[in-house]
């Protein structure tokens, strides 16, 4: 169930009387939550129903023996329960993400060698959402451990948080000490919250149909066919790849966060206008933001403090294996795992130099005009993010180069195949640009972030003609769905 | 709450006259489907030869091959309900009209055409039939919501409202060859033969058959050609279940049936776009080779 189908919006209607029908009784609302949860999973396939339920009871029990320890001042064996769990944890997305692809490997290594070991293809279909709701766990258990949070005594909050259906299948990763504390409190229905929820699931919904899925029918047109394109067709298509992304990720996690608002929760923000960054860094401060704080949390810090004696040798190999686990989180291949050493290679001179990283703040003209300097850095850092997204948008990494190459061929007029879907899309690119440029740039013009009742409605009311007037004919699936 | 339901009212408010609007001013295009209508009703009185069906003549006969006076009506993805209604409804006005034909495929054994809103919006609005049966009814009256209104046709009708059709005679002949084309499909979908619909576009054939039999036109059928892959894994009955299909129409014997599924005119894969679909080229091919099996 797509979170832009009619389907979904019937759901989700039910589900809101529902919650707020108990508008005084937490408990009743939780549970009307994880049962919602539950179905809306439930409704994608049953079968991966009771993974999600098995590595919630195991996060549980766990979660309360670890501050168990804690409070008995065993520290080692609470480090030794958390290792077990996040091991134990990491089994099924090891097993449905990667074991396929280290069975290929181990294969391909034995042929190399003239070890035939028969023709054993694994085809393991990865559960919706696992890498998420894992990822969630782990900052659950790290959190109690490390951080001393107490475990959830709750089993119905703690499922609702580990379940909870807007974020369940693409994030945002929360972290269980913003969320779980929201769980604890019966939630009213608070006007604020209402529109402004609205207004970001209208907003995610408009990106989503409108942009995403329009770009995504002129780019799976090109690209496969790339031999026949020519260097302008191939170049347009791939500095239309970042966007189609951001549209897909960012319309989706603007429409989980804001249903989590008309819940009267609050989700971690996942995208803070990632193409006004002037460097890599930023770029990741910005990008899939719930994702990069995990890392940096649990994955970056801990390197950093390992690796310090290092120096900067040090932090750049934190950095490396920072990226690389940011780049098989996605997805278990090489194209992953070159993503996240190209990525952290981009980190590399920023490291050398901080003084790059320093002077990242924008400077405008005129007081709403980007400086020329700070646009063509913004640009930069776009393109070498285009070029990265290329390479795992193509599978193949040969192919990948190929398009590249193909780019330095015949320059004609660009190609352009479904030109009128494209041109609509191009005006719909323009309306969000225009909205993340007032946003950053320029604030006090945000004129539709009023909550007030004529100005929300006139909002709401223009986005969702835009979206009904400009949306794809074709209905496509969320791109991080399969991550 | 109350203040929430005030901002949706309010926005519902807003939102239903510029969708009103956008409804007025999309019913007003023109487009394909108007120039077909008006073709039919204004110059019906000047067609001869008249083409109906779907893709199969749309995309893959020449009418210009035909002589004069022939007019392709055919729409991609139609089913034969629609062909009834046309020829039901113009058949008055097209005093000269000699000979309808046809076109039947394997695929309409088994393939139900798409249900689409945008179908039925184009064909009530732009052409005015009616199909009582269409599921999705409710998307199918509104513009909006079937997605006829789309920015890009709003904003070129704004720009230039008078529609040129891209070939006078209603065709839209495809340029390619199977060869140039990566994914395309060369062998028919996996299938089972669907006896209900069978039935129900046997009922619609002999419709068609019905009202040529009592204005005194003649009525040909025809199978077109298939490349070879897809002659190859398509089922050896697949022949007769069309004759039999055509056979249980024709109450009146006046259907003529040209059958080119595997004829040797065209097995030269360089003549089709996809597996059941000649392109320009193969669509010439045919024209010429009907215009002389039936002596047009």
């Amino acid at each position: 169930m797509e979170l832009h189908s009619l389907k979904f919006i019937v759901f989700f209607i039910i589900v809101f009387v529902l919650y707020y029908a108990f508008q005084k009784k937490k408990q009743l609302q939780n549970i009307i939550l994880l049962v919602a949860s539950y179905v809306f999973y439930a409704m994608a396939s049953l079968k991966i129903v009771p993974i999600l339920l098995l590595m919630t009871a195991f996060f549980y029990i766990m979660g309360r023996a670890v501050e168990r320890k804690n409070v008995s001042d065993d520290e080692k064996g609470a480090s030794i329960l958390t290792t077990i769990t996040i091991v134990v944890g990491l089994l099924p997305l090891i097993y449905f993400k990667y074991f396929g692809f280290f069975v290929e490997q181990v294969q391909g290594l034995f042929a190399s060698f003239g070890f035939g070991v028969g023709g054993l293809t694994l085809k393991i279909l990865l559960p919706l959402g696992l890498s998420f709701y894992t990822f969630r766990l782990i900052s659950y258990i790290v959190e109690i451990n490390q951080y001393g949070i107490s475990a959830e005594k709750d089993v119905i909050a703690f499922g609702a948080y580990v379940a909870f259906f807007p974020s369940l299948i693409a994030g945002p990763i929360d972290k269980p000490n913003v969320f779980l504390p929201q769980l604890q409190v019966a939630r009213t229905a608070n006007y604020d919250n209402l529109v402004e929820g609205l207004k970001r699931f209208v907003w995610g919904w408009f990106m989503k149909v409108c942009l995403a899925d329009r770009i995504v029918s002129y780019t799976d047109v090109v690209l496969p066919d790339y031999a026949s394109q020519n260097g302008a067709t191939l170049l347009f298509a791939i500095l239309l790849l970042p966007l189609h992304t951001y549209a897909d990720f960012a319309g989706y996690s603007h429409m989980a966060i804001g249903i989590s608002k008309m819940l009267g929760l609050t989700s971690a923000e996942n995208f803070n206008r990632p193409f006004f960054a002037q460097n890599i860094s930023e770029f990741w401060k910005r990008w899939h933001m719930s994702l990069t704080n995990w890392v940096t949390n649990y994955v970056y810090t801990p390197l950093n403090f390992t690796f310090r004696k290092k120096g900067k040798y040090g932090m750049m190999l934190a950095v490396m294996l920072n990226m690389l686990i940011v780049g098989i989180w996605h997805r278990a291949g090489w194209d992953y795992i070159l993503f996240g050493l190209y990525h952290a290679l981009l980190f590399v001179p920023l490291i050398l130099f901080p003084i790059i990283d320093k002077n990242s703040s924008v400077k405008l003209l005129k007081g709403w005009l980007v400086h020329p300097t700070c646009a063509l850095k913004m640009g930069i850092v776009y393109v070498l993010v285009a070029i990265s997204f290329l390479f795992v948008n193509m599978m193949d990494i040969s192919d990948g180069w190929s398009v590249v190459c193909g780019i330095f061929n015949h320059w004609d007029i660009v190609k352009i195949t479904s030109k009128s879907s494209l041109f609509v899309a191009l005006f719909c690119g323009c309306i969000v640009f225009l909205k993340d440029y007032i946003d950053e740039f320029i604030p006090k013009l945000a004129v539709y972030k009023s909550n007030k009742i004529i100005p929300s409605a006139i909002v709401l009311s223009l986005v969702v003609f835009l979206t009904l007037i400009c949306r794809s004919d074709a209905m496509v699936d969320f791109v991080y769905m399969k991550f | 709450m109350k203040k929430f339901l005030k901002v949706l009212l309010f926005s519902l408010c807003f939102l239903v006259p510029l969708c009103i609007v956008v409804e007025i001013y999309s019913r007003t295009f023109e487009n394909e489907y108007t120039y077909k209508n008006k073709c039919l009703t204004v110059d019906g009185k000047n067609i001869k030869v008249l083409l109906l069906g779907n893709s199969l003549f749309y995309n893959s006969l020449n009418p210009h091959e035909l002589g004069d006076s022939v007019f392709d009506c055919a729409m991609s993805a139609r089913e034969i309900f629609w062909d009834v209604q046309l020829l039901k409804r113009n058949l008055p006005n097209m005093s000269n009209l000699k000979t309808v034909i046809f076109p039947l495929s394997y695929v309409q054994l088994y393939r139900k055409e798409a249900e689409d809103p945008q179908l039925l919006y184009s064909y009530e609005t732009y052409m005015g039939l009616s199909h009582e049966n269409f599921i999705d009814r409710v998307k199918g009256r509104s513009c909006v919501l079937s997605k006829q209104a789309d920015l890009g046709t709003i904003i070129s009708k704004l720009m230039d409202n008078h529609y040129v059709p891209e070939d006078s005679l209603g065709c839209r002949l495809l340029v390619g060859k199977i060869d140039d084309w990566e994914n395309v499909q060369t062998v028919p979908d996996t299938h089972e033969y669907n006896e209900k619909l069978i039935q129900k576009r046997t009922a619609d054939l002999s419709r068609i058959a019905d009202m040529c039999f009592k204005n005194g036109i003649r009525f040909v059928v025809v199978t077109p050609p298939c490349c070879n892959s897809y002659i190859a894994k398509a089922p050896v009955d697949c022949e007769a279940r069309l004759f039999e299909m055509v056979n249980k129409a024709n109450i009146h014997s006046n259907i003529e049936y040209h059958n080119y599924f595997n004829d040797l005119e065209f097995r030269d894969d360089s003549i089709y776009y996809n597996a059941s679909h000649l392109n320009s080229a193969g669509a010439s091919l045919l024209a010429i080779r009907l215009k002389k099996d039936l002596v047009l």
